[in-house]
């Protein structure tokens, strides 16, 4: 495994008034990796991701990210798939874009990604009509198509059916490798854990050691 | 059998409706094509030749236009500020903001003649908007334009009156949008700074509500008749037009010009204001519900407390929206002393009160005035909050039948009463009774009429929200628990629209109280005035005697006071996050 690390986190607090939802908390993620953080529902593994990605900001502690675009660099998929209602498929991948293409090449790429994503032919397709797990993979397509270092995966298939989350676990596994892409993946499923992920570690085990050494 | 019923019932309320709010049009067209004899579409082609027509035409649209661009520029950078942020009293500044909607035109109007009369600020400073000296005289010198300071007043005061319409629309989405929807396109390549993410988040989101804001502010600018009258007295509107000739317009062989001027002015707002509620209506449906909404709380609380910007922002339009309402307050209590010889001096005292509240041989005194305005409230409130309800449960359940073309063309009837003006729902009620049943002319309840024509579309707009709302899981609750057909209805659908029913009852109770448009036709008789005609009556006296405009500042809070107090009963009972417009 490539050891050049991605993404550091080192002794990082967070508190919303009294009430702590972190404190001392390190990660190390490698560049390639795949990390899952298992922990009990409400832990504060959400709020890591934020702080991750400057949505929200940590009281103490380090946030380094190695890649020279920073935060930019950083993908997010939200436990329940935003796709903007008033926009179709394509349109709502198209939000993704980060480089500036022309509409015929644009088209293209939306096209070549949806076929990636076993999603071949919707791209005229209302988000309404989607299924859980057809949003949840455009939401990932638009989410890889600004070519992130890291993607953030914030227990993206926790609404789906037990079937369709353990194959959509392997696959997104399967997409993130293809690619290169290193993440960090929430859950309170041990299963899926162990499905998407190199390595698995507990919240606990985040804050008791610090676990990249 | 029970549905049969139902279903007869509702056709024949809304049939008895439709024929109502059409009458007046039908009759007041039907004898002004006799008198002149003219059809209607050759009175709408002849409009060019009508006295006046031409520049009350271009008037009024510049005005309306110019209005509801105002309100879009003051209004939504407050509706912005107020549903971006955590605010400590966020109900009590809606409230505030919503006052201007519901009260009265002349209160308004009489409010405004005050803030830019000699004695106010604006003068002061050198802004003389009345009789257009200093700066705004060198404005129409240079520029050639009659009466730039009134134009001014006039769609500042339209926007003030418009300004719920804006907050009211746009606030309560922005207020409770998903913060995650923001957040996640900041995320995206196309969403990294404000104008990609206003172009792609907050204009789908809030387009339409602005539109359709400005669309409402538009119309109701259009049909505007006490703000005109009193702030800009020499430039007519189409409304002003009408009512000015509508008082000779209808009789055989007398002024035929002033029967063609109101038929030619009247056809053409028809039209206007027909576009404009189809295009009310369009974006009503647009303005997108389908966008995630969470709790106020949650979705504030995320975005922190309100910056020093946006303070500044939402409480100069606090100040805005209450200045006419306390000037009219203070001015009531201001009598004149002195003369023109021996110069002016200002009292405080309530002598304007007992002028007001004894009234003389020319007005009413306020307290007669105030139990006709609330009678003839009541009444209106009896006869369109019903009719209302049964027009709304009507379109609605022919949207549970999925029979939408029918609800939607039944939905735009409902409105229509909002396309012809006030003026012209007075005329065609004075031509339709004085041809029908001359006797009727001294029924002193004639003017709950045309109030209930006005009002019934506000309470339809109210209720069918809230019905659309009920989910009818309360309904199959109530019935598994076999619940007769009553506890059914209560439990399972009118507990959830009490509130609503109230918001409704209030605002009939205050538009019928403050409408002007029509009981000013109407009243002439004296023995009936409402209290919106004595501020009127009082303010048309010439100012020698000093305690006229007190006593009819006197009359005006009074209108204020009660217009308020029924708001707020209102407010207490709105849900959060309702939208809408009224």
């Amino acid at each position: 495994m490539n050891k050049d690390f991605v993404l550091k986190i080192e002794h990082s607090s967070k508190h919303f008034d009294a009430v702590k939802v972190f404190e001392g908390l390190s990660l190390r993620l490698n560049a390639n990796e795949i990390v899952a953080i298992l922990g009990p529902s409400g832990c504060g593994k959400s709020t890591l991701l934020r702080c991750i990605v400057g949505l929200e900001k940590a009281d103490s502690g380090t946030i380094l990210i190695a890649h020279q675009r920073g935060t930019e660099s950083i993908g997010y998929l939200f436990q329940n798939p935003i796709l903007y209602p008033h926009l179709n498929t394509a349109g709502n991948i198209a939000l993704g874009f980060s480089e500036r293409l022309t509409k015929q090449e644009k088209k293209n790429r939306i096209e070549q990604e949806l076929i990636s994503v076993e999603l071949g032919g919707f791209e005229t397709r209302a988000v309404e009509s989607l299924s859980g797990g057809e949003a949840q993979r455009v939401a990932l397509v638009r989410a890889l198509l600004g070519d992130p270092k890291v993607l953030l995966l914030d227990e993206p298939f926790s609404a789906l059916d037990l079937e369709t989350r353990r194959s959509l676990a392997v696959q997104t596994r399967q997409w993130l490798k293809q690619r290169s892409i290193a993440s960090i993946h929430v859950t309170h499923d041990p299963e899926e854990a162990e499905l998407i992920a190199d390595r698995v570690i507990t919240w606990d085990s985040m804050i008791a050691v610090n676990e990249e050494e | 059998m029970f549905r049969t019923s139902v279903w007869m019932l509702r056709a024949s309320v809304v049939s008895a409706y439709l024929i109502l709010a059409s009458l007046p049009f039908i009759y007041a067209l039907r004898r002004l094509a006799y008198v002149t004899g003219h059809s209607p579409f050759e009175a709408l082609m002849r409009f060019d030749e009508v006295y006046g027509g031409a520049e009350a035409l271009t008037y009024t649209l510049l005005e309306a236009s110019v209005s509801a661009l105002l309100t879009v520029l003051i209004g939504l950078p407050i509706a912005w500020c107020l549903g971006r942020y955590e605010w400590k009293n966020a109900r009590i500044l809606r409230a505030l903001f919503s006052v201007p909607f519901v009260m009265p035109a002349i209160v308004a109007a009489m409010g405004f003649l005050l803030l830019t009369n000699s004695e106010s600020g604006l003068f002061q400073i050198g802004i003389d908007l009345r009789t257009e000296t200093g700066v705004i005289g060198d404005l129409a010198r240079l520029t050639g334009w009659d009466h730039p300071g009134h134009f001014i007043a006039l769609v500042f005061a339209h926007a003030w009156f418009n300004l719920s319409l804006m907050i009211r629309f746009v606030e309560p989405t922005l207020a409770r949008l998903n913060p995650a929807w923001e957040e996640q396109l900041s995320l995206l390549g196309q969403g990294k700074n404000r104008f990609d993410r206003l172009r792609h988040l907050w204009w789908p989101v809030l387009g339409p509500a602005v539109l359709c804001a400005a669309s409402l502010s538009f119309l109701f600018s259009f049909t505007s008749f006490a703000l005109v009258k009193w702030l800009s007295p020499f430039n007519n509107t189409l409304e002003s037009l009408m009512a000015t000739y509508g008082g000779s317009a209808g009789i055989e062989d007398y002024r035929v010009d002033t029967s063609e001027i109101v038929m030619s002015a009247s056809m053409v707002q028809f039209l206007i204001l027909l576009f404009a509620l189809y295009m009310t209506s369009t974006m009503q449906q647009r303005h997108s519900t389908r966008f995630s909404l969470v709790s106020e709380g949650n979705a504030k609380s995320q975005r922190g407390p309100p910056r020093m910007g946006a303070k500044i922002i939402v409480y100069a339009g606090v100040v805005f929206a209450m200045a006419p309402l306390f000037t009219a307050l203070f001015a009531s209590f201001k009598v004149r002393k002195g003369n023109f010889s021996s110069g002016f001096a200002y009292d405080w005292s309530l002598d304007g009160w007992r002028a007001a509240w004894s009234g003389d041989l020319a007005t009413m005194g306020i307290g007669d005035a105030l139990a006709n305005s609330l009678l003839y409230a009541l009444c209106t409130l009896c006869v369109a909050l019903p009719t209302g309800w049964f027009l709304a449960s009507t379109i609605h359940a022919l949207e549970v039948e999925k029979r939408f073309k029918t609800a939607k063309a039944l939905d735009v009837l409902t409105l229509l009463p909002l396309a012809v003006s006030a003026v012209m729902v007075g005329l065609g009620v004075l031509l339709g009774v004085l041809r029908l049943m001359p006797e009727l002319f001294q029924w002193s309840y004639l003017p709950v009429v045309p109030h209930v024509i006005l009002t019934t579309p506000f309470v339809v707009r109210v209720m069918l929200p809230a019905m659309r709302s009920v989910e009818p899981k309360w309904i199959e609750q109530a019935q598994v628990l076999n619940l007769n057909r009553y506890q059914t209805w209560y439990h399972g659908h009118f507990s959830f629209v009490r509130g609503p029913a109230v918001v409704a009852s209030s605002l009939t109770l205050a538009f019928s109280l403050g409408e002007f448009g029509a009981s000013w036709l109407l009243v002439r008789a004296g023995s009936w005035d409402t209290l919106s005609v004595v501020v009127d009556q009082l303010m048309s006296r010439p100012k020698f005697d000093p305690l006229v405009q007190p006593a009819a500042m006197a009359a005006a809070t009074v209108l204020m006071a009660i217009t308020f107090l029924l708001f707020f009963v209102a407010e207490r009972f709105r849900h959060e996050g309702e939208g809408g417009g009224f």
